[in-house]
């Protein structure tokens, strides 16, 4: 598996132009059937999600759903993660395609309510004053929730905000999220409640600028 | 020392060198005097105020913004026969109280009957951390203190009080003032940009509760299950690494092992610039699981975390992704 995603990865990079042309020629020359039919399904996600002319193929609601979702959203933006994010939105689609769960286009749709629902926003070109032109989402599974929420009540039991009391730390707790704590196993994985809480950032939340979206 | 700078008449003034730097001085001093005894006095406020939260009886509503998510509380706080009483009560969603007595805690969710009770370490207390004249000095280093513009808040006239960074390794922070109880009713914390990424405070409050009924602990009955987590006092020589005493401000204060059972321990060290605080946890990678080295970000709480050798090192606190960074490459580890 290690192995498949390695080759996924770089040919993600390779449709990103990424590789130098020494991996490139690598890579090419490595290429077997499975990896074409990879390389075709990326371009095709990638045509659906940058092509505005595909996507109007597509269900109304749906984008329509989306389309408010982000404009209601603050985008936070890290410019510096422009290349790396688009990678992961790529890679994104490849794990949920991998695993046979669906199709690479219905991974697309999965991976556009992900967005919509399950929060993170990204960005690219805006530290060069353009709008936000793409995004990327990271989910969480529910032993990195249930550990976060762990070292989270410890941190607060254990904060020393010199000169705030303790309302203050244990106001910014919710009690119910404690639940969670040494049930790992039994958590759902798609908890809905977290996401009224948590905010799940890939990058720096707040060393970045932040703009109104303007698409 | 005045007498330097006016010479009898019937003397030949004699002007020496010496003569100018002291009445420099004593001008400087004049001018620039009252401003350093200005802040000194905010933050003897400050701290001051922290220790009114521990001495007065009040209760009040809560709000707390934190990133997304919002929450009100009505909380209750009384120095009472058998210690500090503290009950917090989810007013939102589902019923939740977290309550204290002195050092011991308990969260309690009526609906699930269940109980987490968790004794806080009291060598973490943080009026000893903050209320002396050395950690105040410490907060000086890394702070700037300044008065700003008043404003009236949960119907009480307040003093606000802005600590800016001094580097890029923490957040900025405000305080509300209470004028006439000298007591805090509102604390925020803005990010380097000026973004308000967390607000705490009272919406109403009132200083005349009375006595409190019951200040005693929950105390379960039959069906419910309590859940105990104890901490121990870590010594440096049981942790797999070490980091310096002090780091970017940040300094060593304890370690704990949190342990529900044998088989569920985490590995904390805490370090605080007297303001917030920096948790480095440190768990053995779980080769069955996989964990996200994902930031994590809640309000102005922020983690990362980074596979180094056999242990999965996260690194949590109130602080900018920069001091998580910086602290994960501080990390030395012992041979093994």
């Amino acid at each position: 598996m290690g192995d498949v995603m390695g080759k996924e990865e770089q040919i993600s990079a390779m449709l990103d132009g990424e590789l130098s042309e020494q991996e490139l020629a690598q890579v090419l020359a490595s290429l077997d059937e499975g990896d074409l039919d990879a390389w075709h399904g990326y371009s095709m996600v990638g045509d659906l999600i940058r092509s505005s002319e595909l996507a109007a193929f597509h269900d109304e609601p749906l984008l329509k759903r989306i389309e408010g979702a982000l404009e209601q959203e603050v985008v936070v933006v890290a410019p510096q993660l422009k290349t790396v994010l688009k990678h992961r939105f790529f890679e994104a689609f490849v794990s949920i395609a991998a695993a046979g769960r669906a199709s690479f286009a219905m991974a697309a749709v999965c991976f556009l309510a992900v967005l919509v629902y399950r929060v993170v926003p990204l960005v690219d070109g805006v530290g060069h004053g353009q709008s936000v032109a793409a995004r990327s989402a990271q989910t969480v599974g529910a032993a990195d929730l249930a550990l976060w929420e762990e070292y989270l009540i410890a941190h607060h039991h254990h904060s020393v905000n010199g000169a705030i009391p303790s309302w203050s730390s244990m106001g910014r707790i919710d009690p119910r999220n404690l639940v969670m704590i040494g049930q790992v196993d039994e958590k759902p994985k798609e908890d809905s409640s977290a996401s009224d809480w948590l905010n799940v950032w890939r990058d720096a939340p707040y060393d970045v600028s932040v703009v109104q979206q303007t698409q | 020392m005045m007498f330097l700078l006016f010479n009898k008449p019937s003397e030949p003034v004699v002007k020496t060198p010496i003569i100018h730097v002291l009445k420099a001085f004593l001008i400087f001093s004049a001018c620039v005097g009252p401003a350093w005894s200005n802040d000194d006095n905010l933050w003897k406020t400050l701290a001051s105020s922290r220790e009114q939260a521990e001495n007065l009886s009040y209760s009040g509503v809560l709000v707390s913004h934190v990133g997304a998510h919002s929450q009100s509380s009505r909380f209750y706080h009384q120095k009472a026969s058998n210690g500090e009483f503290e009950l917090l009560e989810h007013l939102d969603g589902e019923a939740a109280r977290w309550l204290r007595l002195n050092q011991d805690t308990q969260s309690v969710l009526p609906s699930k009957k269940q109980i987490f009770s968790e004794k806080r370490s009291a060598s973490l207390k943080p009026l000893s951390h903050f209320s002396s004249e050395k950690a105040i000095a410490y907060l000086k280093e890394v702070y700037s203190i300044r008065a700003m513009p008043d404003k009236r808040i949960a119907g009480y006239e307040t003093l606000v009080v802005q600590l800016e960074p001094k580097d890029k390794y923490r957040y900025e922070y405000k305080f509300y003032i209470d004028k006439q109880h000298n007591f805090l009713l509102r604390s925020e914390i803005l990010s380097q940009k000026g973004e308000l990424l967390e607000q705490v405070g009272f919406s109403e409050i009132s200083f005349d509760i009375g006595v409190l009924p019951n200040t005693n602990l929950f105390d379960a009955e039959s069906g419910w299950q309590v859940t105990k987590t104890e901490a121990r006092v870590l010594k440096n020589n049981e942790l797999p690494y070490t980091l310096p005493n002090t780091l970017a401000g940040f300094r060593q204060l304890s370690g704990f092992c949190r342990s529900k059972s044998k088989d569920r321990q985490l590995y904390q060290f805490v370090f605080s610039d007297g303001m917030s605080t920096v948790s480095v946890f440190v768990k053995k990678q779980d080769e069955a699981k996989h964990h996200s080295r994902a930031v994590f970000g809640h309000g102005a709480m922020m983690s990362k975390s980074e596979l180094q050798g056999g242990y999965l090192v996260t690194i949590l606190g109130e602080v900018p992704e920069t001091t998580l960074n910086l602290f994960l490459k501080s990390m030395q580890w012992k041979t093994q």
